[in-house]
């Protein structure tokens, strides 16, 4: 079972982004996802030439490097950046749209599509490995016993397949950006103003439990998602990495937890949050995701 | 522009196609559609008399198997696909690759549509669909502003449908877990978006509380009107401030801007509302038929009498034009 890390979903400053990979990098993590896949309006925040030196950076300390693309495209410049990134890259693409597909498809390259493509069953995966998929994400709503189920009726299970296991839960996406809306002002003239929130907006419900979290346009679950000690049950369904998303919590003891109990030195992760966090895991598990 | 109509059940169908309705679109009785409530849908048997009733009056009937199966369950979907090709329907909305694949292969004849819960937003993702499947249609999700769909009209050779009327998701459809995060079902695994039965509604202090699987939504006062709890219109909580975070319970209503929504060259409008009754549908189609044959003249106008009886079946509720102006975002 190999770790990787999840790309940043937040958007960070430029120097909380260069400083956050300073330190990954020497931590036992074999895949690293860069690049943003909220709004594309964050690349003001860091330019894809930018990413790109990080990602050498990484590279050379030995990471399998992927880039992730954008998670919903409704503009024609948003498509043709997708396209630029798709043809220039020089590393693994992850779609997260289906016109990511189509590009990566058309151009013969082999990707990774994250969780927001609709895989549900086996028939779909077939068709999207016949299109160059060989590394996949399912939609975080799918338990690990659902992801068994549809890796044991592929056709096809030479595939790496990664259990989304920690971090807030990217549950939706919107064209309309949340951040903005908290802030009086619309998308178009955001001035950027999700890189105030290192972690989002904390949304509660009016009897003062927490339930979401805005992060621009994306939802996202309040609760950290928290399956790793279920590394077991998702060895056994056919998973082959667990994918740790950035959160509000020391990264670096997650990360180096979770590889000693891969590496049987400790039974479990424990991890103390701040008193404003909480864990869910209900999604790994049949149940529902905010449990 | 064709007139798309919701029909939970056969009431609600003879309704649209009486009052002008040129399509209507319906769900068979399991999860394998977006409108998976107890009471609705059509059963094997009568799928053939809603044919045979919107045939005679020249109507198009369009099936919706538009959730993801999962593999256990693939049976039902393959199940649904044949019993609409072996029925006779117009044409499949469908939303799921593999599901697409199935129809493709075993029913090249059947049209197939591509469904709002695709989530396609853009010419590379219809693409993806048209050269794979040959879709024929697409409906697109209600994130898109009239300038991006006007774009898209102008890129591809498929019929667009757009939304006009009825409940506003403001998540891209197809790409939103909310209603699984808080109950385990979602849209795409279960066919429905907070599921009655996980919604409860309790008095308390002069309010009307309303949760699902035990998550305060809303709470309201006496004079305010009570909408279905879907997470996305819930009131909470940011920043030590109560508001709706997300979007405020407003459905879309286009009537003022039928003309740019035709100019934007999309070919059929649709009317959302599978869950609503035979007399909302009468209401409702009778009054977009109105609006679309006002529309054909120049200098088009909503004809008062159409909105007057779209204001007085939204009772109170207040309504946008949504994401079709850039503003919205």
């Amino acid at each position: 079972m190999d770790i990787s890390l999840s790309q940043i979903p937040f958007n960070w400053t430029e120097k909380a982004i260069t400083d956050f990979y300073k330190e990954m990098a020497h931590l036992p993590l074999g895949t690293i996802y860069i690049g943003d896949t909220v709004c594309s309006k964050r690349e003001a925040t860091i330019s894809t030439k930018q990413w790109l030196t990080i990602a050498e950076e990484l590279q050379a300390k030995g990471k399998l490097v992927i880039f992730s693309t954008l998670g919903m495209i409704e503009t024609n410049p948003e498509l043709s950046q997708l396209a630029k990134t798709c043809t220039e890259t020089p590393f693994m693409l992850e779609a997260n749209d289906i016109s990511s597909v189509n590009i990566l498809s058309r151009l013969d390259k082999e990707f990774a599509c994250g969780p927001g493509i609709n895989i549900y069953n086996h028939n779909t995966l077939n068709i999207l490995q016949q299109k160059g998929m060989v590394r996949w994400t399912p939609p975080v709503e799918l338990s690990i016993e659902a992801i068994a189920d549809i890796r044991n009726a592929a056709k096809n299970t030479n595939l790496e397949i990664e259990l989304f296991a920690f971090g807030y839960l990217p549950l939706a996406i919107s064209a309309r950006c949340y951040s903005a809306r908290q802030e009086g002002l619309d998308k178009e003239h955001c001035g950027n103003i999700c890189n105030k929130t290192p972690f989002g907006y904390c949304v509660d419900t009016t009897d003062g439990k927490d339930f979401l979290r805005i992060n621009g346009t994306q939802t996202m679950s309040a609760a950290i998602h928290n399956a790793l000690n279920g590394w077991k049950a998702a060895e056994a369904a056919g998973i082959n990495s667990l994918r740790i998303s950035p959160a509000n919590t020391d990264m670096k003891s997650v990360i180096e937890q979770t590889y000693s109990m891969l590496s049987g030195n400790i039974d479990s992760v424990e991890i103390e949050l701040d008193p404003r966090e909480r864990f869910c895991d209900g999604f790994a598990f049949n149940r529902a995701g905010i449990e | 522009m064709e007139l798309v109509c919701p029909a939970g059940n056969f009431p609600a169908l003879k309704a649209a196609i009486d009052n002008g309705a040129d399509s209507v679109y319906l769900g068979f009785k399991d999860e394998t559609n977006a409108r998976h409530f107890p009471g609705l849908n059509f059963s094997a048997k009568n799928i053939s008399k809603a044919i045979d009733y919107a045939r005679a009056k020249d109507a198009k009937v369009l099936v919706a198997i538009n959730t993801f199966p999962q593999p256990e369950k693939w049976q039902k979907w393959a199940d649904a696909v044949d019993l609409a090709a072996d029925s006779g329907v117009d044409a499949i909305i469908v939303a799921d690759i593999g599901v697409l694949d199935y129809a493709l292969n075993k029913h090249p004849q059947l049209t197939r549509h591509l469904s709002v819960q695709a989530s396609a937003s853009n010419i590379e993702s219809l693409n993806f669909y048209i050269d794979n499947f040959g879709i024929k249609r697409a409906v697109v999700p209600r994130v898109l502003t009239l300038e991006q769909i006007t774009k898209i009209c102008s890129e591809t050779l498929i019929d667009i449908e757009i939304f006009g009327f009825g409940s506003l998701c403001v998540m891209a459809e197809g790409r939103c877990m909310l209603s699984s995060y808080a109950t385990g079902e979602s849209p795409n695994t279960y066919g429905a978006c907070s599921p009655a039965n996980h919604v409860n509604w309790q008095e308390k202090d002069d309010k009307l509380e309303c949760r699902l699987n035990d998550i305060l939504l809303d709470s309201y006062s006496k004079d305010e009107n009570a909408a279905y709890p879907t997470p996305c219109k819930g009131r909470y909580q940011v920043n030590g401030e109560t508001s709706y975070a997300f979007e405020t319970p407003i459905s879309l209503n286009t009537i003022d801007i039928l003309d740019q929504l035709i100019a934007t060259g999309a070919k059929a409008l649709k009317i959302e509302g599978r869950q609503r009754s035979p007399a909302y549908v009468a209401k409702v189609t009778r009054a977009w038929r109105m609006a679309l044959d006002a529309a054909k003249k120049p200098d088009y106008c909503a004809p008062e009498s159409a909105t007057s009886e779209l204001k007085s079946i939204t009772e109170g509720v207040n309504s946008t034009i949504g994401p079709y102006k850039k503003e919205w975002r």
